[in-house]
């Protein structure tokens, strides 16, 4: 099968997932739920709102006419109207869900930074001291529940030792005169939302540099807990993943050419070793998406993390069926990106797919 | 016996069983009578000794309404262990059928099964069980667990019918399987007595594996309030309900988190041991990510 085949199968299988999850979501709440209007319109909703709602979302057709006018909202940006907030709901999404991509993306980085080099280390001498003391830390911390590693975090170096902050993503003070980045394009200042709710990248591009330092000190304990989450799962793929490479005949060849033992382990095994972390850094990435439902709760960080858990204690349903459908698009299209670039770095692997 | 070949493996799997033997034994004794374990009430109400550090005689400290948090914490376990229990015999029952009958047909009947665990498998779990639990449950409070019990089950079935399907083709064409079907076997009967013991040692192992994880998945829900209706205590709604009280008060969010972890972590320990006493290779094949 050649690589384009591979990428249009992959990517309508994935279009297919994501069908599936809408469909999914409209059933539970239009169909399977004992009321659909308060599911739409919120708990405390008066007779009047449920009215307004039931027209809103064609409550009162049948199931079918409800489904045709769900699909064509969904795709057109219509994601209903937040009781919480009296917002489209996708503007809340414009405005939290930047703020998750941005700390997720650093989580991951912090992530790889301190799993690879232990696994690198933990190969290096298996069944040695360092190897068995590694692996019963990320035996124990692999099950960690996503609230632990934050609560302790947040105790120890926000509260304890006042070195971080220990809410938001920016000093409440300095977000008021927050201005945002624009492109100037002759003459015309284009502003994309995904950049301008980054507040990092925004305060970067906006030179705003006290902005920027806030951003970055808020992000230190959310993004740490994140990155700490699950910790465990990198150093054991890449230990194993390195311990089936040291043993082959073309890291032999290079130790008999005589090459420094650094190059040997960092530009022939390590880079050989990098394949199986690459596929599942897609899983990785959902679960970070995942756990930023109770780190961002924990740290008060305006992410869609956030927006998920508020929606949830709120019983703010059209937020959350917009928000879950988002996060799932992410994770699946995250999914089709790994498939690829693992097919493109080892195309071996179509064979069998 | 490859069971003590690894010492490491077995200390840990010691460990982990000695920890659930006991948690499995406070639970049982907390289920039927908790005066036995405390002499506070997990309900009461008492606002003149609220936010009380861990001393004597409130090890745990109290919370903001002037609970014992180590009563509250003993009166949380039956639920807490009890919910996942039942979520994950569920998803073996319910994934292992799946799985083996797809393994068993093969065909048409496969090929239509396995799409269907790959589609939920490729969702977001915890994220999916709570919208599922949260939709269905708001306007039943009551029957919230169910539905918190139903929504784990929709995400944590898929796992066990790719492994029961996966075992099943590998013992399928087996020279000894394929001379009890010339010997006159039913069907039914090389499945029960050929089949299946290939399939339960596997199953146990990862189901012990999973637990750890529903318990943690689960008490994600009870931290958003999705579990069990007030005011029945639970770990992961006491962690939640304690932030509000931080940083003063530590004590009411941190204990229950910490014996969340110590459940969990005894779990995913007890499975790696019996993993790799099983089979020390399987650990590499059926790694979870």
């Amino acid at each position: 099968m050649n690589t384009w085949r591979f990428v249009v199968k992959r990517a309508a299988e994935s279009f297919l997932v994501i069908l599936a999850a809408l469909v999914l979501v409209f059933y539970l709440a239009n169909v399977a739920a004992p009321n659909p209007a308060s599911v739409w319109a919120g708990p405390d909703a008066s007779p009047e709102q449920i009215q307004v709602v039931t027209e809103l979302y064609h409550l009162d057709s049948p199931w079918y006419v409800q489904l045709y006018y769900y699909l064509g909202n969904f795709f057109t940006g219509k994601w209903g109207i937040s009781p919480l907030y009296q917002t489209p709901v996708i503007s809340l999404i414009e405005e939290y869900l930047p703020v998750t991509l941005e700390l997720a993306v650093i989580a991951l980085v912090l992530k790889l930074l301190l799993e690879i080099p232990l696994g690198v280390i933990s190969s290096l001498r298996p069944g040695g001291k360092t190897d068995n003391g590694i692996r019963l830390v990320y035996t124990v911390t692999r099950s960690f529940p996503p609230f632990m590693v934050a609560l302790v975090l947040l105790l120890a170096l926000s509260y304890y030792l006042h070195l971080l902050p220990s809410a938001y993503y920016v000093s409440p003070t300095l977000a008021l005169r927050e201005p945002q980045f624009g492109f100037d394009i002759g003459g015309h200042i284009y502003h994309v939302w995904l950049i301008d709710n980054m507040p990092i990248l925004n305060a970067l591009l906006v030179g705003d540099y006290g902005a920027f330092l806030s951003a970055l000190v808020h992000v230190i304990l959310p993004a740490l807990a994140l990155a700490l989450f699950g910790f465990g799962g990198i150093v054991r793929l890449i230990r194993n993943s390195m311990l089936d490479v040291l043993n082959s005949d073309f890291v032999k060849t290079a130790r008999a050419k005589g090459l420094r033992e650094r190059v040997v382990i960092v530009r022939h095994a390590l880079r050989n070793s990098l394949l199986p972390t690459i596929t599942i850094a897609s899983i990785i990435f959902a679960g970070l998406m995942q756990g930023s439902l109770v780190v961002e709760t924990i740290f008060n960080y305006y992410g869609i993390g956030y927006l998920v858990a508020q929606s949830l204690l709120n019983f703010d349903t059209p937020t959350l069926i917009a928000s879950t459908v988002i996060v799932t698009v992410i994770v699946v299209l995250s999914n089709l990106v790994a498939d690829i670039l693992y097919t493109v770095a080892d195309p071996r692997v179509r064979e069998s797919l | 016996m490859s069971l003590y070949r690894n010492v490491r493996r077995d200390k840990t799997l010691m460990a982990g069983l000695v920890i659930l033997v006991v948690i499995v034994g406070l639970t049982v004794i907390s289920a039927t009578d908790l005066r036995l374990l405390t002499s506070y009430s997990p309900y009461s109400l008492n606002f003149s000794a609220s936010n009380l550090p861990p001393s004597a005689k409130h090890i745990f400290g109290t919370d903001q309404e002037g609970r014992d948090v180590f009563t509250r914490v003993l009166a949380a376990l039956p639920v807490d262990i009890l919910t996942p229990f039942i979520i994950v015999v569920a998803s073996v029952l319910l994934g292992g059928l799946v799985g083996v009958v797809a393994g068993y047909l093969a065909g048409l009947v496969d090929e239509f099964l396995m799409r269907i665990t790959d589609l939920f498998l490729a969702f977001p779990g915890i994220l999916l069980a709570l919208a599922i639990t949260e939709i269905l449950g708001q306007s039943h409070v009551s029957l919230r667990l169910l539905y918190s019990e139903v929504a784990l089950i929709v995400v944590g079935w898929p796992v066990y019918a790719r492994l029961a399907r996966g075992q099943v083709l590998q013992v399928k064409n087996m020279p000894y399987v394929t001379l009890a079907k010339v010997s006159g076997l039913s069907r039914t009967q090389i499945l029960r007595r050929h089949v299946l013991p290939h399939l339960l040692p596997l199953l146990l192992v990862y189901s012990t594996l999973d637990m750890g994880a529903v318990i943690l998945n689960y008490s994600v829900l009870a931290f958003f309030g999705l579990g069990a209706p007030p005011p029945t205590p639970e770990l992961g709604r006491m962690v939640y309900d304690g932030l509000s009280a931080l940083p003063q008060n530590w004590w009411s969010s941190l204990f229950p988190a910490l014996i969340i972890t110590i459940i969990a972590v005894s779990f995913s320990l007890m499975g790696d041991g019996l993993r790799d006493a099983l089979d020390p290779r399987m650990g590499e094949r059926y790694a979870r990510a």
